[in-house]
């Protein structure tokens, strides 16, 4: 079962805010969201399924780095479903991932996963629930090695350092690949793949751990639109199975079609919802700073919109000075 | 299905396989060659050499079996262990211009051996070092008559060995665990600069000791036995596995800290048995050969632009590429102005450096 | 690329200035390093006038010296304080009969003990230039790899390098050293003399010992002093011959199986190399050392051997000491082909009983 929508109906990258879409896009719209169940998930917690994530929540969070204090006593809980985190640079949002994936330490505050602190987590069992992907930069390491190889390195919270990989690794490893369609480029090296391959294998590698709870930072940087679709398309699919899925996305538009936006401006939340609240849409808004604007576009189901973010015209057309 | 199925599949491994079998060929004509390559340069034939090895009454038997073979094998453990260690110090430091000097333990040795000499002359046992012609102390491990003597080249390999180690460990204890790469880089730097600078004292004041650590710091394989050797192999029998294991912590590493922390890798405790894995595999090969240079820093290369592997298999290449290397820079620093010796550092240098240079142009041409 | 061809005008204006000023710095830097190097290589060559070096020297004393770097020093008089910056150097001094004008010499010089006192300056690596240059030269001695030379010369103190490898240059630095200070036909005397001493020595040899081979060491990775070294022309005048032959240079590194292969009759070392002797590889096989058919010198003797001075009477005396003491081989005489033997060679079976002898210079033998 491929997730992805077959490449002969080159579907438009970005819905248009007409009034009657066309009909490939609506194809292609309904084949992007094409899920059992089609209704926009609640912001109230899902049914219990076979695989509920453990509940992931930080309360009074206080992140130093260096002399600046990043994050600002910031309360929040993640519960299963898409959560996408948004914010101004600067907001504190990717310091916030790696701060709940128990990559720094905390001047104040906790962070809990599944009710014990994060510190009491054996470190093989908290990397078999939580799975990290860091922001690409440009110069990160590992170019000598394969693709495939790198994305074997995430059963090793599951294999331990020594024990070798069995058939079931195997074949998680081969599913993440297939899912990003990073198969083709296994048998090279990192160094030799463009921005968006480099990209893909790094995703197959955070999906491989196949870890209730995931933490992706920007995952949908260098890819292509195609690609960022069945991206999110999958997540979402994890997301409805009951998994944790927190995606810090810069892309508005993307990040409205998440189950919870959440908005971090200055160290704190600034707003929580699902994209049809209106209060966090004006909050959206706001927060940066009216420089762009929500528009509702129609889906296939008439009652469940699509939300689309868009730099405000009045702002391009007539420039004026930036409130602040 | 046809995706995961190529997925799932073994890969045909065609580079790997030709690289071990490179790997494995080239070392056992090197060790043919060093039986061979002797002061008159090759006029032995290899069944005469094999048979002079075999038996004890042959003509040739002393000179192949206890001359030739032991430093042969001896040469190609100390290059193995310094590939071995240049490729932990690379994927440690994910940096492809690390060598396993870099954590103070050159300096550590150098100091060692240093007030070893210095206080053999000042016990009044060394002979007078004002005629303008080097003096050094003897190297090599074997049972000594005479007791200073003993005390001597016991000192020399010992001391060398216990100076690496301490060097590392004031690294460490500099920057307070293994913690951080950078921490750790900049202490090794700093211990090496003020370990250096003692030596440097040490031989101000006793002058006599100056020479011993310059033919120290040449390096030098002429003179490895089979006690040598011993101690060489058991270190490789012992680092071999052990870097096995840790290879994926290497592997992980390449990806970043945190995302190797995110794997849920105890990184500061991995980090320190890394860090002491190459200090026992430089310790060994320091304190048997002397300082040699660049093999460390190119056996690894060598393996890399080759093939693409993980750390597990790179680990092992390494020490086999570096003790081919070394090998090879023996055998030429032996057989090239027969009777006469030029230094094995100067060769590995000459030959490691060429071949990367070599590869490179190739690489440029085909890429 | 791309991003150079996209770079606007003026980016790529600013980019050629600072490339152009990298290069210039590079050339400054070029400069900088030389410039003291060539410098001091103008004010090395003094006036050179009067340069007419064909004449035969009168025994009138001469105000010019030409050292080993075929540079030519010119004095208005006799120089009248002179700095030796190496033993040998102060030894012929003395005997050429300025002793009194030596100001100040290198640490190493203890003869004769007239100099002793002198202020002591550093060895051959680490001159004090203050020093010297404080005591105000007309004069500086040094051999020509003393790393200080460039530096007096630069500071305009006139500066003459020697070599000391052989007897023939032995004989021309004493000879014209000895034109300097006001007797060139003496000092043609002094080396006559030196020669007989070394002709009565080898008088006094064993007959059994004529055409013997030796290995004489001087560093312990192995150096050896060869047929063409100073020691290596004594031992040949009186009468011995060698492993090494001339063709390898006054000092060469040897492969250490070359020594084993050669299976000297007699091996002449200092006694702390000699005791280390028997654990390197395959050594405990030759039969100089299982059969004690060594002349293992202790500082004192091996200073004096090792020294190429006035004094090669006197090694030559201290050697035909020792090796008359000893029994000579009773194998019959070797071809002298290094490296074609292929004698049988018995690895030690016995442990020594006796301690190495060693050999104490007699203290006023034919000074």
């Amino acid at each position: 079962m491929s997730l992805w929508p077959s490449r002969s109906l080159s579907p438009a990258p970005l819905p248009a805010p007409s009034p009657s879409p066309s009909p490939s896009l609506s194809l292609s719209l309904s084949l992007s969201l094409s899920m059992p169940s089609l209704s926009p998930p609640s912001p109230s917690p899902p049914s219990p399924s076979q695989s509920a994530a453990p509940v992931l929540a930080c309360r009074g969070l206080v992140v130093r780095l260096g002399s600046r204090t990043v994050l600002d006593g910031l309360d929040a809980t993640l519960r299963p479903g898409w959560t996408a985190v948004v914010g101004p640079n600067g907001a504190g949002k990717s310091t916030w991932l790696r701060a709940l994936a128990g990559l720094l330490p905390v001047a104040a505050g906790s962070v809990t996963l599944g009710g014990r602190p994060l510190a009491d987590w054996a470190p093989r069992d908290r990397a078999r629930q939580l799975a990290w992907l860091a922001q690409q930069d440009a110069d990160a390491g590992g170019a000598d090695l394969l693709a495939r190889d790198i994305v074997r390195l995430a059963r090793l919270p599951h294999t331990g350092l020594t024990g070798a990989l069995s058939a079931a690794d195997e074949a998680a490893v081969a599913a993440a690949m297939a899912e990003t369609e990073a198969t083709a480029y296994g048998a090279r090296r990192l160094g030799e793949l463009s921005g968006g391959e480099r990209q893909r294998v790094l995703l197959a590698r955070a999906l491989a751990v196949q870890a209730p709870v995931l933490l992706l930072d920007e995952p949908t940087a260098h890819l292509d639109a195609p690609h960022q679709r069945a991206l999110l398309a999958g997540l979402r699919q994890r997301a409805a199975a009951g998994a944790t899925v927190v995606t810090v996305l810069h892309d508005l538009t993307l990040a409205l079609a998440a189950d919870r936006v959440l908005v971090l401006a200055g160290g704190r939340v600034g707003a929580e919802g699902p994209p049809s609240d209106p209060a966090l849409r004006r909050a959206l808004c706001e927060v940066f700073d009216h420089a762009l604007q929500i528009v509702a576009v129609p889906g296939d189901d008439a009652a469940a919109p699509r939300w689309v973010a868009l730099p405000a015209l009045d702002a391009v057309q007539n420039p004026a000075p930036i409130r602040r | 299905m046809n995706t995961l199925a190529a997925a799932a599949a073994p890969r045909a491994m065609s580079p790997q396989r030709r690289l071990g079998i490179a790997l494995l060929v080239g070392t056992a004509l090197l060790w043919l060659a060093g039986l061979l390559a002797g002061s008159d340069g090759w006029t032995l034939s290899p069944w005469q050499a094999l048979a002079a090895l075999a038996d004890p009454g042959h003509d040739w038997h002393l000179v192949v079996a206890q001359i030739r073979a032991p430093r042969t094998l001896g040469a190609w453990a100390v290059g193995a262990l310094l590939g071995l260690a240049g490729a932990l110090a690379q994927g440690l430091f994910r940096n492809p211009l690390a060598d396993p000097y870099l954590l103070g333990s050159a300096a550590g040795a150098s100091l060692a051996v240093v007030l070893v000499l210095a206080l053999g002359t000042v016990l009044g046992a060394g002979a007078a070092a004002g005629t303008g012609i080097g003096l050094g102390s003897g190297n090599g491990v074997g049972p000594a008559r005479d007791l200073l003597a003993a005390a001597d080249q016991v000192g020399v390999v010992g001391a060398a060995f216990i100076g690496a180690l301490v060097g590392i460990a004031l690294t460490l204890m500099l920057a307070r665990g293994a913690a951080q790469t950078l921490r750790l880089l900049l202490a090794g730097v700093v211990v090496g600069v003020m370990l250096t600078a003692v030596s440097d004292l040490v031989t101000t004041a006793v002058p006599q000791a100056l020479r011993g650590r310059q033919s120290f710091m040449l390096g030098n394989t002429a003179l490895l036995g089979w006690g040598s050797v011993g101690w060489l192999v058991a270190g490789l029998a012992l680092a071999l596995p052990l870097a096995w294991r840790l290879a994926r912590v290497l592997d992980a590493l390449a990806l970043g800290e945190d995302s190797a922390r995110s794997l849920g890798l105890p990184l500061a405790q991995l980090r320190l048995a890394l860090v002491a894995l190459l200090a026992l595999a430089t310790g060994l090969a320091v304190s048997q050969a002397g300082l040699i240079a660049f093999v460390g820093l190119v056996a690894p290369h060598l393996v890399r632009r080759c093939v693409a592997v993980t750390h597990g298999t790179l680990l092992v290449a390494s020490a086999a590429a570096g003790g081919a290397l070394l090998l090879a820079a023996d055998v030429a620093a032996r057989s090239l102005l027969a009777p006469q010796e030029l230094p094995v550092g100067v060769l590995t240098a000459v030959l490691g450096g060429g071949y990367l240079l070599w590869l490179l142009q190739r690489r440029r041409a085909g890429a | 690329m791309n991003q150079n061809r996209s770079q606007k005008p003026a980016a790529r204006q600013r980019q050629c200035a600072i490339n152009g000023l990298r290069l210039l710095t590079l050339c400054a830097l070029f400069a900088a390093v030389l410039w003291p190097a060539w410098s001091a290589a103008s004010v090395a060559s003094p006036a050179t006038a009067n340069t007419a070096a064909t004449a035969p020297l009168p025994s009138a004393s001469e105000t010019t010296l030409l050292d080993d770097r075929r540079q030519r020093l010119n004095f208005d008089a006799p120089p009248q304080r002179i700095v030796s910056l190496l033993p040998s150097l102060t030894e012929i001094v003395c005997a050429v009969g300025a002793c009194a004008r030596l100001v100040g010499t290198d640490r190493y010089s203890n003869q004769p003990a007239a100099v002793r006192d002198l202020p002591k300056l550093g060895g051959m690596d680490d001159a004090q230039v203050e020093g010297i240059v404080a005591l105000k030269p007309d004069l500086v001695l040094a051999a020509r790899s003393t790393r200080a030379v460039e530096r007096l010369e630069a500071l305009g103190l006139k500066v003459a390098a020697f070599d000391s490898d052989n007897h023939a240059q032995v004989r021309a630095t004493l000879i014209r050293l000895g034109a300097l200070f006001g007797g060139r036909i003496a000092a043609e005397g002094q080396w006559a003399s030196i020669m007989v001493q070394i002709g009565g020595a080898a008088q006094r040899l064993p007959p059994a010992w004529l055409g013997r081979t030796v290995y004489v060491e001087v560093d312990a990775t192995p150096f050896a002093a060869g047929a063409s070294s100073f020691v290596g022309q004594t031992l040949s005048v009186l009468g011995l011959s060698h492993i090494v032959p001339p063709a390898m240079g006054p000092f060469p590194k040897l492969n250490p199986e070359f020594v084993v292969r050669s299976q000297p009759d007699l091996i002449i070392a200092a006694a702390r190399n000699i005791a280390a002797m028997p654990a390197r590889p395959g050594w405990d096989g030759l039969h100089a050392l299982q059969q004690q058919r060594v002349c293992a010198l202790d500082a004192e003797a091996y200073e004096l051997v090792t020294r190429p001075g006035p004094r090669l009477g006197p090694a030559a005396n201290v050697l035909v000491d020792c090796i008359a003491r000893l029994t000579p081989p009773a194998t019959p005489l070797k071809s002298l082909t290094p490296g074609g033997m292929t004698v049988k060679m018995t690895p030690r079976t016995t442990p020594a009983t006796t301690p190495w002898t060693a050999i104490h210079a007699p203290p006023d033998r034919a000074r």
